[in-house]
């Protein structure tokens, strides 16, 4: 630990350094950063849907004016679902209902479909809310300032991958730091005994999300494991019993002592350097961990979410009092077949999501852990026929015990094209809630204060309301 | 390729080269040594962990999503290249996991150990004949493995280790076929820490 206690003392001293010019008051003043709650665990889950996920064909209308207008936008995607059969997963009989303690939705009501009872029931008890109308924004936007140009507006709009890079980190493809990370800043300040490589984990490549200054992403594997090489000693036949070639080879996969002047080796020999301390520490933790025994189903979200629970399940030998986790799953993009694509998708978030929520109960961990999704956008009201293309705002879910739910926070506009709440004839969503005021809400549980939220994300201030409301 | 700057050494320019993705690096190990019987369905890692982040992390042909595996705009947070501005679009898909998980799918490979699908089928099969003429001078196995693998561009420290670690591999004399056996294994193991090494994933 002392390691930590140094590095940090190194941090601080030097942020006071900085500071100096700006005069002594105000390097007391930045002592806030130092402020962050961090005494009970808390786990924060981001579920990105990559791709952009239909959120109009989730939350969907379960009062007969609103599934008619529905119908008027996507007769065909409606013919495909065989609306009308009597059996379809859309037809309004079979809708499930959520019942919102609302009462802000004149006679709207609202459901999932019948391939997701999970998700109703967690709605229904209380445990999941929903958030409408939430995207990328640089200060409030309507259709009027967005066409008269008087606002300022997210950079390259209906683009997967600078979308997806917006929402996780405010900036597109190639910007290196993402809120997951920028929250956990000042929560590493504030607790200096975590240990950092584990306040970070993904279970799904290194996106932006959880990276920032301070906060690099540990990947956690599914079965954790270590080198292999270095438990299996009989690959080196007549030399199995050499410490030598042993203690030469766990050198080789730490790449201890290669050198190197070229930028990428040195960025290979720095990963090699640590993956190996951070994989066995990892295994040594989950080992000695006792996991959850609520079963997950076997799907790539599932597996994922699974693996999320074993790692919450090992926070102590960790060491970690925080903990942010990126799980991701792609298929969202249905342009086409949208009706054969988005159950069997819908259905996979249902079930895993419930599976976890079970899996947190079982620890008695529902009040400290929250999952919220994410994803690139919303895609059109409007149909092409087949499926639905790239819009901009969309309704996510968050899920915990922590969670005020019940209840549909946001908005979620009328299918109505004409309505300002869209930029245009195809019927993409304005968001009306901004991924700021999102993260603000989920940040301000998670321990961060207001000065520290307003550090984290930078559009914040822009927007009155900076805590939704939800937890 | 005339260029004999492109030989000298990977320090030229700091800023040079890019990383390697992992199916290259595997690719580059199964041409060098001639793989036979690429019999590709037979081979349980190849067909279904390729793409995991524990695996080779990277499944040919089954990109994640229809951007492909990476980004060309990424740039790795906290790194070297990534402090420069430089972009590092393999450096997406590389990070603690995949990399002991590379480590782990080439042990298997290297030694001809990956599970089969159909037992009686042995697929992937290396071809070592040459270097096992060289096994028992690890010096020269090395240097061979240098310019098969690496183009005169591995480590010294590399090279020493794989002549610490093959002398402590003792060559059986008493039945031709544990001598064998011994001198394809120190191929092996040297092979493995060469396709391992941190300039293998470094193209110049």
């Amino acid at each position: 630990m002392s390691y930590i206690n140094r590095r940090r003392f190194l941090k601080s001293s030097s942020a006071l350094g900085f500071s100096a010019g700006t005069g002594l008051l105000a390097a007391l003043g930045g002592s806030n950063a130092f402020s962050a709650e961090v005494n009970s665990y808390k786990a924060l889950v981001c579920v990105f849907l990559k791709g952009g996920m239909d959120s109009m064909d989730f939350i969907l209308p379960k009062d007969q004016d609103s599934h008619n207008a529905l119908a008027s936008v996507r007769p065909g995607m409606f013919e495909a679902y065989g609306v009308g059969s009597g059996n379809s997963s859309r037809d309004i009989d079979n809708i499930l209902e959520i019942n919102a303690l609302n009462t802000n939705l004149g006679g709207r009501k609202f459901g999932f479909s019948s391939g997701v009872p999970e998700l109703q029931n967690l709605f229904n008890t209380g445990q999941a809310a929903i958030v409408g109308n939430v995207g990328p924004l640089i200060e409030p936007t309507n259709r009027t300032s967005m066409n008269n140009g008087s606002v300022q507006l997210p950079t390259r709009l209906f683009s997967h991958n600078d979308q997806q890079s917006t929402w996780m980190s405010f900036g597109t493809e190639g910007t290196q730091s993402g809120w997951g990370g920028r929250l956990l800043e000042p929560i590493l300040q504030a607790d200096v005994s975590s240990d950092p490589v584990f306040s970070a984990i993904s279970t799904s490549g290194n996106d932006v999300f959880l990276s920032s200054t301070n906060v690099r992403q540990f990947l956690a594997k599914q079965s954790p494991s270590s080198a292999n090489i270095l438990e299996q000693n009989w690959r080196l036949g007549t030399g199995y019993s050499s410490s030598t070639a042993m203690a030469a080879l766990r050198d080789h996969i730490n790449a201890t002592g290669v050198t190197s002047d070229n930028l990428f080796g040195k960025d290979l020999i720095d990963i090699n350097g640590r993956a190996l301390r951070n994989v066995e520490t990892f295994k040594s933790a989950l080992n000695s961990s006792v996991g959850v025994v609520t079963q997950f189903p076997d799907s790539y979200l599932g597996r994922q979410l699974r693996t999320v629970a074993n790692t919450i399940s090992a926070r102590t030998n960790l060491n970690v009092r925080r903990q942010i986790f990126y799980v991701s799953i792609g298929g969202f993009d249905t342009h086409d077949n949208q009706h054969t694509d988005m159950p069997r998708l819908e259905t996979q978030i249902s079930t895993s999501i419930s599976a976890f929520q079970n899996a947190m109960a079982e620890m008695g961990l529902s009040d400290q852990v929250t999952l919220f999704t994410a994803s690139d956008f919303g895609r059109t009201a409007v149909e092409n026929g087949d499926g639905t293309d790239h819009g901009w705002g969309a309704h996510h879910l968050v899920v915990g015990g922590a969670v005020k739910g019940q209840k549909i926070y946001g908005e979620i506009p009328l299918y109505d094209r004409s309505d300002l709440a869209y930029s245009g004839d195809r019927g993409r969503l304005i968001p009306s809630t901004s991924v700021d005021q999102y993260a603000a809400t989920l940040g301000g549980w998670f321990g961060l204060d207001q000065n520290e939220l307003n550090d984290a994300l930078p559009n914040l201030n822009n927007f009155s309301e900076k805590n939704l409301g939800f937890l | 390729m005339l260029d004999e700057q492109f030989f000298n050494d990977e320090d030229k320019l700091n800023t040079d080269g890019k990383i390697r993705e992992p199916v290259l690096r595997f690719i580059h190990w199964a041409r060098a040594f001639d793989v036979g019987n690429v019999f590709a369905e037979n081979e349980w890692a190849l067909l279904f962990h390729a793409r995991s982040n524990e695996g080779l992390g990277q499944q040919p042909f089954q990109s994640p999503s229809v951007f492909n595996f990476y980004r060309p705009g990424f740039i790795a947070p906290q790194t070297y290249s990534g402090n420069e501005g430089l972009t590092a679009p393999e450096l997406q898909i590389m990070h603690e996991g995949s990399v002991i998980g590379y480590n782990d799918w080439m042990l298997e490979y290297v030694f001809n150990s990956s599970p089969f699908r159909d037992p009686s089928i042995d697929s992937f099969v290396p071809d070592y004949s040459y270097e096992v003429t060289l096994a028992d001078t690890p010096d020269q196995l090395s240097e061979h493995l240098d310019t098969l693998l690496l183009g005169g561009m591995m480590k010294n420290a590399t090279k020493e280790r794989i002549v610490t670690i093959l002398n402590e591999m003792p060559i059986r004399l008493d039945h031709e076929d544990n001598t064998a056996d011994d001198r394809w294994n120190r191929v092996a193991v040297a092979v493995f820490v060469a396709v391992t090494s941190t300039e293998f994933s470094l193209a110049l």
